[in-house]
């Protein structure tokens, strides 16, 4: 037994399932029964895991030797979320990134993670990015098609003066209930942009933190969801302001088609010493779907006076006069609804690697397919 | 033949009645003026055609090559070669000026996707005689661009799409006389006998550039007056306000 084990059995007594402010999501779909023999494996693009392993850094399955106290932290923080003790009552299953100092990453970073055979699978994957250091990171998970119910944490920790873009995305052509719960602590100075795109049919339920721990420290946040048939998304993004002259901006983007659920919470919070912070944030659905549904709730929690704050959110189908333009040069409704959804999710979509945005572009005309 | 027949016109918007009864006819290869005061129902009419759904038509025909036009789609009525510059062309930052093109000419090729090469060459020639700066092309469509710009991209749009009719509503407004000067030209390259145009005007100053066949006035809905380029010529000495009494006098 590991000590998150040993940690976690004395929490799970008074654990529970969190609660969120709107979202509304059924425990039981996200429980996690005993784990199956899991197979997995991962690859990276060569010359950039060279590059690391050259620079001292290192990409490695999680084992006994791993230092765990970045995820202790997050449990002791969390003691309470069911979700996250019954996770780590699970054998350590994953990837640790270690970046030392002054390290620049000039390649982006892409790593695929498969998890072939499993009917349940938990992942972690732990982050360490030393001071002065730059990593442009991708983490692409799919799923083999026996795998049902998927628990996955991140966890990381941004030094002084850092720069990092992570981007995590899951895939499952089958239906997946996939549990998420992410932390980045970002230092002084530190530059941190977090994006997230899960692409899996099925029950989502999620919660990304980002902690501006230290003084000058930004991050953006970004999640880019197109749901399509029978698939039921929960997310909350969070970024906490905790020192002063702090930037932070969060987008978070859905388009729903057919039948599909969408609940966005996003909360910019600023502690009392956070003066100077600025923080804005942006929620928007696009309801394709006759019987879509979705919700968008944007919050702002203030305990100082001097600082800046703002937030947008929409939930509405495309611009009239948009599809209208387009219609007139010729266009079929249906290639116009295509141009109205990239032009919707274009704002996080422009900043994403290529070959990642064809396989968006991919699922998203899979799933208008299926309507 | 006739490329385009309105006959008794009858447009509401939101219960509110705009064309009275438009009568209007133009031939394949003639180059026309609407002009008239503000709201009058020049916008309206161009819309109309279009197929703009915000307006009902509550009597009369619009016909477009003997085809009624009723009848067809936004999208249809476009591909059949119908065209409108709009008067406020809105921004769609998601795809590149050069892909919309680019799909646009698909869709009328419908079976036979449209080369790549051949339509990026033919694109930079079309821009360049139009002094539109090459990096616009891969600009988001209409993102960030000034009144005049947009306007420019339209006719952009329209000497690519080479359409059978082209409506301009109000192409020359927001104009200097540099963009002025560019959008005619392009307007004039597009002279065919397989080319006719309705330009909705407010000003005499873009027919001195675009010299038109016909020109017709609208005034309260429905068209009082119709003669050759001269008529516009008149009116600009003697001004709207005679033809307004007269009107009200009906």
């Amino acid at each position: 037994m590991n000590e998150l084990q040993t940690l976690t059995q004395k929490l799970v007594a008074n654990a529970s399932w969190p609660q969120y402010l709107g979202l509304h999501y059924q425990p039981k779909i996200f429980e996690l029964p005993a784990l199956t023999q899991t197979s997995w494996h991962w690859q990276a693009s060569k010359a950039t895991l060279a590059q690391i392993q050259q620079a001292g850094g290192r990409i490695q399955r999680l084992n006994e030797q791993t230092n765990c106290d970045l995820l202790m932290n997050l449990v002791i923080n969390n003691s309470q979320n069911r979700f996250l003790v019954e996770h780590f009552q699970h054998s350590l299953m994953g990837l640790e990134i270690f970046i030392p100092d002054n390290v620049t990453i000039t390649a982006p970073l892409k790593l695929f993670v498969t998890i072939e055979e499993s009917i349940n699978s938990t992942l972690t994957l732990l982050l360490h990015v030393g001071q002065n250091s730059q990593l442009s990171l991708q983490i692409q998970c799919s799923y083999g098609s026996r795998v049902q119910h998927v628990s996955v944490v991140v966890a990381g920790e941004i030094a002084n003066n850092s720069h990092i873009r992570l981007t995590n995305v899951w895939q499952s052509l089958q239906t997946l209930n996939l549990s998420f719960i992410g932390n980045l602590t970002a230092s002084a100075d530190s530059q941190c942009a977090w994006t997230l795109i899960p692409h899996n049919r099925g029950q989502m339920l999620g919660q990304a933190d980002i902690d501006l721990k230290a003084a000058g420290s930004q991050a953006e946040l970004n999640v880019l969801r197109i749901a399509g048939k029978d698939t039921t998304v929960n997310l909350q993004g969070c970024i906490n302001h905790q020192a002063p002259h702090t930037t932070s901006h969060i987008n978070m983007r859905g388009v729903l088609m057919d039948n599909s659920q969408i609940n966005f919470t996003s909360i910019g919070k600023i502690a009392h010493g956070a003066h100077g912070a600025n923080v804005t944030q942006e929620s928007r659905l696009m309801t394709l779907g006759k019987q879509a549904l979705g919700s968008v709730n944007p919050l702002l929690l203030i305990d100082e006076n001097d600082v800046q704050a703002g937030h947008a959110a929409s939930v509405g189908r495309y611009n009239e006069e948009q599809l209208y333009y387009l219609l007139s040069r010729g266009l079929t409704m249906a290639q116009a609804q295509q141009i109205l959804v990239l032009n919707f999710i274009n704002p996080i979509f422009k900043d994403i690697d290529r070959s990642l945005q064809q396989e968006v572009l991919q699922y998203f005309i899979q799933a208008s397919t299926e309507v | 033949m006739a490329s385009l027949q309105i006959q008794n016109l009858q447009v509401a918007v939101n219960d509110t009645l705009i064309l009275k009864g438009v009568n209007l006819e133009i031939k394949a290869g003639e180059i026309h003026a609407l002009m008239g005061p503000n709201g009058t129902g020049k916008s309206t009419l161009s819309e109309v055609i279009m197929g703009n759904p915000r307006y009902q038509i509550i009597g009369g025909n619009i016909l477009f090559n003997g085809q009624d036009l009723t009848q067809m789609t936004v999208d249809e009525r476009a591909r059949s070669g119908l065209f409108l510059a709009m008067q406020y062309p809105p921004e769609v930052p998601g795809i590149s000026n050069a892909d919309f093109i680019h799909s646009a000419l698909n869709a009328r090729a419908q079976e036979k996707a449209v080369a790549v090469l051949p339509f990026l060459q033919d694109l930079q020639q079309q821009m360049q005689f139009l002094s539109i700066p090459e990096a616009y092309a891969e600009r988001g469509l209409n993102a960030d661009f000034s009144g005049g710009e947009k306007k420019r991209n339209e006719i952009l749009q329209m000497l690519m799409l080479q359409p059978q009719l082209a409506i301009l509503d109000e192409i020359d407004s927001g104009l200097d006389i540099d963009a002025l000067q560019v959008v005619a030209k392009g307007i004039n390259a597009m002279r065919s006998c397989q080319f006719s145009c309705l330009m909705v005007t407010h000003y005499q100053r873009l027919l001195n550039y675009v010299v038109p066949d016909v020109v017709h006035i609208m005034i309260d809905g429905k068209i009082v007056k119709t003669g050759g380029f001269q008529l516009a010529q008149e009116l600009e000495q003697t001004g709207y306000e005679h033809l307004l009494k007269e009107s009200n006098h009906e």
